[in-house]
């Protein structure tokens, strides 16, 4: 039947396109699926609705905890056989949770990028990150809370609301507490995190304890010892190194070094304190380090040695 | 982790200037209409969502439009949320993300009822495995391993399921959609 077999198909790409890593070539394949027929992107989008759809997680919760009466419903044979199955994968349930004590349930989970290579993940709480290149990342979700440690790198994370399980992120001296919210952290080097919220509140943590609330908009520094309110940002969907770009004004170069060392290849690197500290502003199109280094050059008559595995700037 | 494509990745300038958003348009109209029903909103936001993809794509080369395009009006449609609520003089902090608006929750409500009674009364197995997918995130690979089918079958399990649902709430939105 012509209906159905779309629906399949809709089912096959929606489980494609919300994966978290999506390959060039299925996106592409996605795309030409679409615009062969209407029906294909009324069926789609119907389903990719239905699926972010908060009714649906609504649903999903109440069935989930409520008892389910549909084996009575059902006709005699069939429903013996469904009413055994749905025993059997009650002990497998029961017997799984056993063993899993304290096995997956407490387990944590530590993702990595490479250099040049970010990320998308989703967490098993179902909250979103996005990794720049060269970034880790530990998370533990528990039944009573989730917290994630920044190790290194910069993460975009979209977190899943959920009012009784709060979500707490630490990076270098700042812990940071959320509620359903989008937000950006960056770990810049030892003990700075500069995070950026894009949408909801978070709180901040400092190494003192002192506490920030920030609010969409909003941006502070946590350094080793206190925090320090940064200017009010543009209010974007998400930050700009997720499409490659990084805007700085009037802060030291060894940031932007880095940063363009998450994106590149090679090791970037900047031996002179003196030049990284130095003031640069601009906005830089990082995902390409080899032009910003070309543009370096000019710019700030910065030596650029590239030694194959290990670029210099002196 | 190996290195990954990121759903919006170089493919080429093969796109520029040269594609017809009219397919994009209609699709984004119909999934903002799946999210919430209100026919005004899901005409801004597919115009809007059309507006950034193009003002996306001056500077990006782009892999899937579609899926940049749904993207956007996730972003949109939660922001409009937020916006209303704004106005409501409700505090942020308290409040989900996609929690409802107040003129709405009665709306929602019965949906979710609705939704749910739909799940009720799917198989236990179908059942089992949407929530598995949709409710506790989990892969195609660990419900295979848990529940001992083939992929393919999981796939058809949700895509039944989706199929169910969507009836459901076409059944209950009666002239507010096309029907189509």
């Amino acid at each position: 039947m012509k209906d159905r077999q779309i629906t399949e198909e809709a089912t096959y790409w929606l489980e494609q396109m919300n994966s978290p890593v999506v390959d060039v070539s299925v996106a592409r394949g996605f795309d030409k699926w679409m615009d062969a027929d209407a029906r294909h992107r009324d069926v789609f989008s119907d389903l990719q609705g239905l699926w972010d759809s908060p009714l649906l997680t609504g649903a999903a919760r109440l069935s989930n905890s409520a008892p389910q009466p549909e084996a009575e419903e059902m006709a005699g044979g069939r429903k013996k056989v469904m009413a055994s199955m749905a025993f059997g994968l009650m002990v497998a349930a029961i017997a799984l949770l056993v063993l899993a004590l304290p096995g997956p349930l407490f387990m944590t989970d530590i993702y990595r990028t490479d250099r040049g290579a970010g990320d998308h993940i989703t967490l098993a709480d179902g909250s979103r990150a996005t990794l720049s290149g060269d970034a880790e990342l530990e998370v533990r979700i528990l039944p009573w809370k989730r917290t994630a440690v920044l190790r290194r790198g910069e993460v975009f994370l979209d977190i899943a609301h959920e009012r009784f399980r709060g979500f707490t992120v630490e990076s270098g001296s700042a812990e940071i507490k959320v509620l359903g919210t989008a937000f950006n952290v960056d770990r810049q080097g030892e003990q700075d995190t500069v995070v950026q919220v894009y949408r909801g509140v978070v709180g901040l943590e400092g190494p003192t304890g002192e506490y920030m609330v920030l609010r969409k908009g909003q941006a502070a520094k946590a350094t080793a010892h206190h925090l320090v309110w940064q200017s009010d940002f543009m209010n974007r969907s998400g930050p700009d190194w997720i499409a490659g770009w990084f805007e700085m004004s009037n802060e030291p170069l060894g940031l932007l070094v880095e940063k363009l060392d998450r994106y590149s290849e090679h090791q970037i690197r900047i031996d002179d304190e003196t030049l990284a500290r130095r003031r640069v502003s601009g906005r830089f199109h990082i995902s390409r380090p080899a032009s910003v280094l070309s543009a370096l050059k000019y710019a700030y008559g910065v030596t650029v040695v590239d030694k194959g595995d290990v670029i210099t700037l002196q | 982790m190996s290195s990954p494509t990121l759903p919006i990745a170089p493919v080429g300038h093969e796109r520029d200037g040269r594609h017809d958003w009219s397919g994009v348009m209609e699709a984004i109209r119909r999934y903002a209409l799946a999210r919430r029903k209100q026919d005004d909103i899901a005409e801004d936001i597919a115009q809007e969502t059309v507006l950034r993809c193009i003002e996306y794509c001056r500077s990006h080369d782009v892999a899937s439009l579609y899926a940049l395009a749904y993207r956007i009006a996730a972003n949109l449609i939660a922001d409009h949320h937020r916006a209303a609520r704004g106005q409501t003089g409700e505090l942020e902090e308290s409040i989900e993300c996609d929690a409802p608006l107040p003129d709405q929750i009665v709306a929602d409500r019965l949906e979710i009822e609705r939704l749910s009674g739909a799940l009720s009364g799917m198989p236990a197995l179908r059942r089992e495995v949407f929530l598995r997918r949709r409710l506790h995130g989990e892969s195609y690979a660990t419900i295979t391993k848990d529940l001992n089918m083939s992929s393919k079958a999981v796939e058809k399990h949700i895509g039944r399921a989706l199929e169910t649902l969507t009836k459901a709430m076409k059944r209950s939105s009666g002239s507010k959609r096309d029907g189509s």
